[in-house]
């Protein structure tokens, strides 16, 4: 049997957000640098967008459309798990072999009878798809190729009966043979259309004038040559579980129980070679079910320290009565770091940054993503802009600044988070200042050295024009100040401690 | 961010200046970079240098990034401001740090131009490779400088190092931009200064010229590094302090050491070089020995001229020779002429046909030397007006040779001078609107659709930027919007900025020293070509020689029908022997039946033709000069045709206006007269009308346009003038700006436009024939040229086998006159050289059988299909379907089977009369059989369509509908938004008129539909028929496999 999806993209998008249904809808992707139409919805191809145009012709035709970017890779992954939840009617359900697959072939074979027969079969399976909103055109047929030429151009809906392939094929145009358009130009070149054009000519005549795939397609399609289909396969989940009868409250019960679940899980995870990087425990209560999930920086099988995470986690995280069912789940697993050691020296470093990655796990899991954190130096002029604190385990930046200590040593130890208005005499309009008055009190400059002018940030927020001054006081504190150079007014902004 | 109001000049007022200059440092700027660095600096090299001037620099440098692009805009500007401009550049050799240099002389100057050549000719297009030997080589004649900011370590190594080259002629830059650690620099430098012995001279490293340009450079910035402003990190500047410095500024930084600053000028005083020099520097082994360029083309000009007039040289003509010949010799434009008429020999002999255009070729001179071929009792030259001694520029000839042989008259001119004397003329490709939006648009981090979007809305050039934020409305985008603001003042800023050189169609400078002594030559994208850093306006501002030398398809056309005509028993013409003032020939373009004439031949020429009429050679220079934005834009075209069919008096101002304006009939159609109207009317110098035409060409917004459309337009008025009229004389100059059509070239022009619509006319398969073969060219497919000569009664014969040659030929028809043959050129996909040995095979005798044919040739499977395909095998007695099945077979073993000619199976279907139609559009574009029309008559009829030929005799101003394949969509810049289409039938062709609104509400047909039927009122208006539409349906589906034919919006 084969179910096509018309439109698949379109579909997927509208599954997704239906919201999308109320306007025209047009994908489009970028090719041979320019960006193109890939599918659009019957409304928008009836106003004119043709699949294969340019973004800017289609908006030229329709401009009150939604134009989305076209998602080949979502679109392939969402009809795969069509194909798994298609396996509630028959466990063999695949994708058709297609650069951008749109159907499903289905391996029915001793299915129906479970449905009272092929006619309630196929109409539970219509139903299935039309209660999902999905629109599917359906056939089904004794051959892969047959099922795929009539659900694309047969009549609606179309349960061909074993042995009447031939008669219903040889009306179906040729392009029903899924055949390159090459061939297909040239097949229409000799004024042949249909199927049955075909089937009339010499047999030994066609492949020398349009190629092998002819023959095959056509074998195929006739049940004359066998065809395959790969069926979708579940990944089987990394899961472990307890449950209990009657609910355990016993805190130290609970952490055996997560001992021993956590090596199980270590251990499956371990044949496959891989290191358990995010997981996922689930604490069922009579009431409710309590979420934890973890993850470590480096992926890993050290089982002790996943062991104190999640005991560093469970105190940070209690649960109100007893537990009923406990599970824990690999969410993510990753390649397992393994280094060659040598023979006799330690390998400090290694030792050292696994070190580290265990205390930001433990404190990670104690405290929470957003209580440990980083410095980054961004390359940024504006001072307040030039540092970020962001969590460890975000990646970092693509461009990191290079620590350039002399420019440093020009910035203040304390920078304020923003920089402070502050009354300054000088005695140029646009001169160095000479006194300063900062929380009441007044000071004279007795030195300062300057300015360090920036000028940035025009892009993203206001425009920056400062001209930076390092002072010193009379009482010997040394400041950061600018005046900001728009205003000409002057802002303290750190302090040289 | 920059505030959406044009901001002003950030240069200080004069008095300040005039104050400083007293009593501040003198001050030469030696490190600067203009926009010719590509997207490295930020302002034109004439903003650059008006500023610096205006801040009384002494000097300044132009140093660009391994090149001298710029530099002589720089020297133009510099030499109207008074300012001293030094030549230099900026180099990055591989293996050692950058480096300054400047020139000191002419000398040094061409080792320069060598040394940068080199770099260039052993990199990539676009780039430079230079290595520290190959500076050392050439340093001669050269100061030097070391930017100390590039240096971050071993600074003294660097400066030891490149003292050894230049010695005392090398200098440390201290650049200062207010940095963190400038202090600390500052010693440092003085420091490695000291142990060096390299003095400390104070530069800018600037990249813009004033301050707010760092926004701009920021995105500059960002485009040459593919990516977006926000993401620049490093490589943005901290601040926007490399523009030029007022002097006071400078003395604040530099003040603990004014020996830096006076050094400036130091360099300045003793670098002695200017552009100047470099003038006519014209190559001069034409003239036989003992002989002056000179004496050498006053002797070939009177041998010549007796040659043009045999029956003795008028008293007028040779008036006219011996004052043009004044003024050449006067002007030293001698050696130029020469190596014009070089040229035109060459080609000549050659049997190229070529002609000359342009202000100098309409001379008595030229057409003497056979340069041009409109004999000056034709229309009225006047030397000067073209060459003036006032304006002191280089003499401008364009020579339009046949497009597919001009390739070897470049040969000849690199074979002659050398390629080290011989080069290509740049193109300066510069930021228009749209590919501004694009570029802007995407540093600032626009969506790619969104940046697709906004740059489509833009449209081309025509368009003025003011309209930027009422197409960006259109799109969706905000343009009040601070992005919105940011995004329209970027553009504005980057509009006119050169983005890279390309090669110049055809422009040749020559040159008598070695060119690339004269400016560094660089590869081009084309593999093996080169071409020279400067475009034609930077060589004409110095004088330097150069000859364009285009391409025309229809010299090629012109050139094969003499051909042609000459071996069938046909008159041996020329350009200039062709029997002249043909009434016949003038009748038929008075009825617009011109299709494959030259230049003519568009829908809105031949709309012109009937209301026009011309009858003489002056009216044809008129018609091709006339239908043009620079008119149209103007409104010059219906006063014209209304004084022409006397329905308006012509009158004058006065008589210096009727001087300029007479022949046109007080009406200013070419860009000379509107030149000259600024002169006479607005007291414009000549110098200052050149600048004029050469500010609108430009994308610039420098003001220049709003001092001179101001200028003009009092001028004209206080000389009495309306302001209307003086407004439409100015948006005509305007025109002309971007689309120059001047009366010099439309002479030239309209011979060619006489001598192809007289073969049209006198030998309609001829000219057919030489059309076909110089194809692609013309406005008009294949297809419709065959239509036409089939409705002038020329027969036309389909390719076969036995009788085509590559090329179409002409074939005694039998009734005493010649039809024409088809030739493979018009199969599609046919390789040349299986058709030339197709041909070389039948010299053995024709082809009998498709098993003669395929035994003989060994063709492979692919050739022989396309051959069946396009239906050659009839004179074998096998049809298309048949013969297609037979070559299909072939595999790819040619030869192998080619005996076993296997039976058709009767299962194949028969190809009916119309899908024959079908097959032949699909193989060579055109069917000999029919139309594809032809078929769906009887559907039409009863859907009361009317034949597109009936339209002529139907009554007017009533809805009639009409039906065909659509040919052509086009939407002038100057029509308000109206489209015109043309749709063919079998009967011919109907235009049609399509409003905005109809437009808009039959979008998707307007501007998709392959074909359509179209409802409307016929309007009939001297000659002219339109069907003013107000419905259109589409017919796409019946003549599918067709598909679209149309020339969209060329």
């Amino acid at each position: 049997m084969c179910t096509w999806f018309p439109r698949w993209p379109i579909q997927r998008l509208y599954a997704v957000q239906p919201a999308l249904r109320r306007q025209p809808l047009a994908l489009f992707a970028e090719s041979a640098q320019r960006l193109r139409i890939t599918a659009c919805c019957p409304q928008a191809e009836r106003c004119g967008v043709r699949v294969g145009q340019s973004l800017a012709d289609a908006k030229a035709m329709l401009s009150d459309a939604s134009y989305q970017p076209a998602t080949s890779e979502a679109d392939r992954t969402a009809l795969r798990e069509l194909a798994l939840e298609a396996q509630r009617f028959t466990p063999l359900v695949g994708l058709e072999d297609a650069a951008e697959p749109e159907s499903l072939f289905w391996d029915i074979s001793g299915c129906p009878h479970l449905w009272g027969g092929e006619r309630p079969f196929f109409q539970a399976v219509t139903d299935y798809w039309k209660s999902r909103r999905y629109t599917v055109r359906l056939a089904l047929a004794d051959t892969v190729g047959a099922a795929w030429a009539v659900a694309h151009y047969g009549p609606t809906a179309s349960l061909i009966p074993s042995g009447r392939e031939a008669a219903v094929l040889a009306n179906l145009p040729l392009a029903a043979l899924r055949l390159p358009k090459a061939t297909l130009s040239r097949l229409g070149a000799m004024g042949l259309h249909r199927i049955g054009d075909v089937q009339k000519l010499p047999r030994k005549s066609l492949p020398s004038r349009f190629g092998a795939e002819l023959l095959q397609r056509l074998d195929q399609a006739f049940g004359e040559q066998p065809e395959w289909f790969a069926a979708e396969r579940l990944q089987e989940p990394l899961v472990v579980s307890r449950t209990w009868d009657e609910p355990i409250t016993d805190q130290l019960a609970v952490a055996i129980v997560n001992r021993e679940l956590l090596h199980e899980l270590l251990a499956q995870v371990a044949q496959r070679s891989c290191g358990l990087h995010e997981v996922r425990g689930e604490f069922q209560t009579e009431t409710k079910t309590v979420p934890v999930e973890l993850h470590v920086t480096e992926p890993t099988l050290d089982e002790a320290h996943w062991n104190e995470l999640i005991a560093l986690r469970l105190e940070r995280q209690p649960w109100p009565g007893g537990v009923l069912r406990v599970t824990w789940m690999a969410l993510r697993l990753g390649v397992l770091h393994r280094q060659q050691g040598t023979l006799f020296a330690q390998d400090h470093a290694a030792d050292q940054s696994r070190a580290v990655h265990a205390l930001v796990d433990r404190l990670t899991s104690r405290l929470g993503a957003g209580a440990v954190l980083r410095v980054e130096i961004r390359p940024d002029p504006q001072p307040e802009q030039a540092v970020a604190l962001i969590p460890w385990h975000q990646p970092a930046a693509n461009e990191e600044a290079p620590f350039v200590a002399e420019q440093w040593r020009s910035r203040p130890m304390r920078l304020l988070p923003v920089p402070h208005p502050i009354e300054v005499m000088p005695v140029v309009p646009d001169g160095p200042p000479l006194r300063m008055s900062w929380e009441g009190r007044s000071y004279r400059v007795i030195h300062q050295q300057g300015p360090e002018r920036i000028e940035t940030g025009w892009w993203r927020t206001e425009d920056a024009r400062r001209d930076y001054y390092r002072v010193q006081w009379d009482d010997g504190t040394e400041v950061w100040a600018f005046r900001d150079r728009r205003s000409g007014g002057w802002f303290l902004h750190g302090f040289f401690d | 961010m920059p505030d959406p109001q044009p901001r002003k000049l950030h240069v200080p007022a004069l008095p300040i200046t005039a104050q400083t200059a007293a009593e501040g440092q003198q001050y030469a700027e030696l490190h600067c970079k203009t926009n010719y660095s590509f997207l490295e600096g930020a302002s034109h090299p004439d903003e650059l240098v008006t500023t610096a001037a205006a801040l009384g620099y002494a000097a300044l440098a132009i140093t660009d990034r391994n090149s001298v692009a710029g530099v002589v805009r720089a020297h133009v500007a510099a030499k109207e401001a008074g300012l001293k401009l030094l030549i230099g550049a900026e180099l990055h050799p591989v293996d050692a740090s950058p480096l300054v240099v400047w020139v000191i002389d002419r000398a040094g100057y061409g080792r320069l131009c060598r040394l940068i050549t080199r770099g260039r000719r052993s990199a990539p297009k676009g780039e430079c490779r230079l290595t520290a030997a190959d500076i050392a080589e050439h340093a001669e004649g050269l100061f030097a400088g070391v930017p100390l900011t590039s240096l971050t370590d071993g600074a003294a190594q660097h400066l030891i190092r490149w003292r050894d080259v230049f010695g005392d002629r090398l200098y440390a830059l201290a650049e200062l931009h207010r940095g963190y650690n400038d202090t600390r620099l500052w010693r440092q430098w003085q420091q490695v200064s000291a142990a060096t012995r390299v003095p400390l001279v104070a530069a800018g490293d600037i990249h813009y010229h004033e301050a707010g340009r760092r926004y701009l450079h920021d995105v500059v910035t960002a485009i040459r590094l593919k990516t977006t402003v926000a993401q620049l990190g490093a490589h943005r500047f901290a601040n926007g302090e490399r523009h030029l410095r007022t002097r006071e500024e400078l003395a604040d930084l530099y003040g603990a050491c004014p020996d830096t600053l006076r050094r400036s000028t130091e360099i300045a005083d003793r670098c002695q070089f200017s552009l100047e020099e470099l003038r006519y520097d014209y190559p001069e082994e034409l003239c036989p020995p003992g002989e002056t360029p000179f004496s050498y083309l006053t002797r070939l000009t009177w041998a010549g001229a007796r040659d043009r007039y045999p029956a003795g040289i008028p008293d007028k003509v040779r008036r006219l020779i011996e004052h043009e010949l004044h003024l050449i010799e006067q002007l030293r434009y001698a050696a130029y002429f020469l190596t014009v008429w070089d040229l035109v020999r060459f080609a000549r002999e050659r049997g190229i046909l070529c002609q000359g255009r342009g202000s100098a070729a309409n001379s008595v001179v030229c057409y003497c030397l056979g340069v041009t071929s409109v004999d000056p009792e034709k229309i009225d030259v006047l030397f000067e007006r073209f060459v003036s001694k006032e304006r002191d520029e280089a003499p401008d000839i364009d020579v339009d040779f046949e497009h597919q042989r001009r390739e070897e008259v470049l040969q000849y001119i690199y074979e002659k001078y050398g390629r080290d004397r011989a080069g290509m003329t740049a193109e300066v490709i510069t930021y228009r609107p749209r590919s501004a939006v694009r570029d802007v648009g995407k540093a600032l981090g626009l969506s790619l659709d969104t940046v697709d979007t906004l740059a489509k809305s833009v449209d081309h050039f025509l368009d003025q930027t003011d309209k930027l934020p009422s197409r960006f409305r259109e799109t969706g985008f905000d343009p009040a919007s601070r992005l919105g603001q940011q995004l329209r003042y970027l553009v504005r800023e980057l509009l006119g900025f050169p983005r890279h050189l390309s090669q110049h169609v055809g422009g040749m400078v020559l040159t008598h020293r070695p060119l690339c002594e004269l400016v560094p030559i660089e590869n081009a994208s084309m593999p093996g070509r080169t071409v020279v850093q400067w475009d034609k306006d930077d060589l004409d501002a110095l004088g330097i020689l150069k000859v364009d030398c285009l391409a025309l398809g229809m010299l090629s056309a012109i050139r094969r029908g003499f051909d042609l005509l000459k071996a069938h028993g046909g008159p041996s013409l020329s350009l200039a022997t062709v029997p002249q003032d043909d009434p016949l020939v003038y009748q038929m373009m008075q009825q617009a039946d011109t299709v494959g004439v030259f230049q003519i031949e568009s829908r809105a020429q031949m709309s012109m033709l009937p209301r026009l009429k011309p009858k003489e050679y002056y009216d044809l220079v008129i018609e091709v000069a006339i239908v043009r934005p620079g008119p149209i834009q103007g409104d010059m075209v219906h006063p014209y045709l209304r004084r022409r069919s006397g329905k308006e008096q012509v009158t004058y101002p006065n008589p210096a206006v009727e001087e300029v304006l007479s022949k046109t009939l007080g009406v200013p159609l070419f860009q000379e007269q509107a030149m000259r109207l600024a002169i006479v009317a607005a007291g414009f110098t000549p110098g200052e009308a050149d600048q004029l035409r050469r500010a609108m060409g430009a994308w610039r917004r420098t003001g220049i346009m709003e001092r001179f459309e101001r200028k003009l337009i009092d001028g004209m008025t206080a000389n009495g003038y309306s302001e209307l009229f003086a407004r439409n004389v100015f948006q005509q100059i305007q025109g002309f700006g971007s689309y120059g059509f001047p009366e010099s070239h439309a002479a030239s022009f309209a011979l060619l436009v006489y001598v192809s619509a007289w073969l049209k006319c006198h030998h309609p398969a001829v000219f057919l024939a030489a059309l076909l073969n110089s194809q692609p060219m013309g406005f008009y497919a294949p297809a419709q040229l065959v239509a036409d000569a089939k409705k002038h009664g020329v027969e036309v014969r389909p390719v076969d086998v036995n009788h085509s040659d590559w090329d179409s030929t002409l074939e005694p028809n039998g009734s005493g006159d010649w039809a024409v043959r088809m030739g493979w050129s018009l199969v599609k996909g046919l390789p040349q050289n299986a058709a030339e040995a197709l041909v070389r095979l039948r010299a053995a005798g024709r082809f009998t059988s498709y098993a003669d044919f395929t035994r003989r040739t060994g063709f492979s499977a692919a050739t022989l299909s396309r051959l069946a395909a396009a239906d050659a095998f009839r004179s074998c007695g096998v049809a298309r379907r048949p013969a297609l099945w037979q070559a299909l077979a072939h595999d790819d073993q040619p030869g192998l089977f080619a005996d076993d000619e296997e039976d058709l199976p009767a299962a194949l279907p028969e190809l009916l009369p119309p899908e024959e139609v079908v097959h032949d559009y699909l193989t060579t574009g055109l069917s000999l059989r029919g139309h594809p029309f032809t078929p769906l008559r009887p559907q039409l009829q009863a859907a009361r369509v009317v034949p597109a030929c009936e339209l002529a005799t139907l009554e007017s101003d009533r809805r009639y509908r009409v039906a065909g394949l659509v040919l052509l969509r086009q939407r002038p810049g100057t029509a308000k938004g109206i489209t015109f289409m043309t749709l063919e039938d079998e009967t011919g062709q109907a235009n049609l008129i399509v409003r905005p609104e109809v437009w808009e509400r039959f979008r998707r047909v307007a501007r998709g539909a392959g074909a359509l039927i179209a409802t409307g009122f016929l309007q009939r208006q001297e000659g002219v028929i339109h069907l003013l539409v107000d419905r259109l349906q589409d017919l796409s589906s019946a003549v599918s496999p067709v598909g679209s034919v149309s020339r969209d919006f060329r």
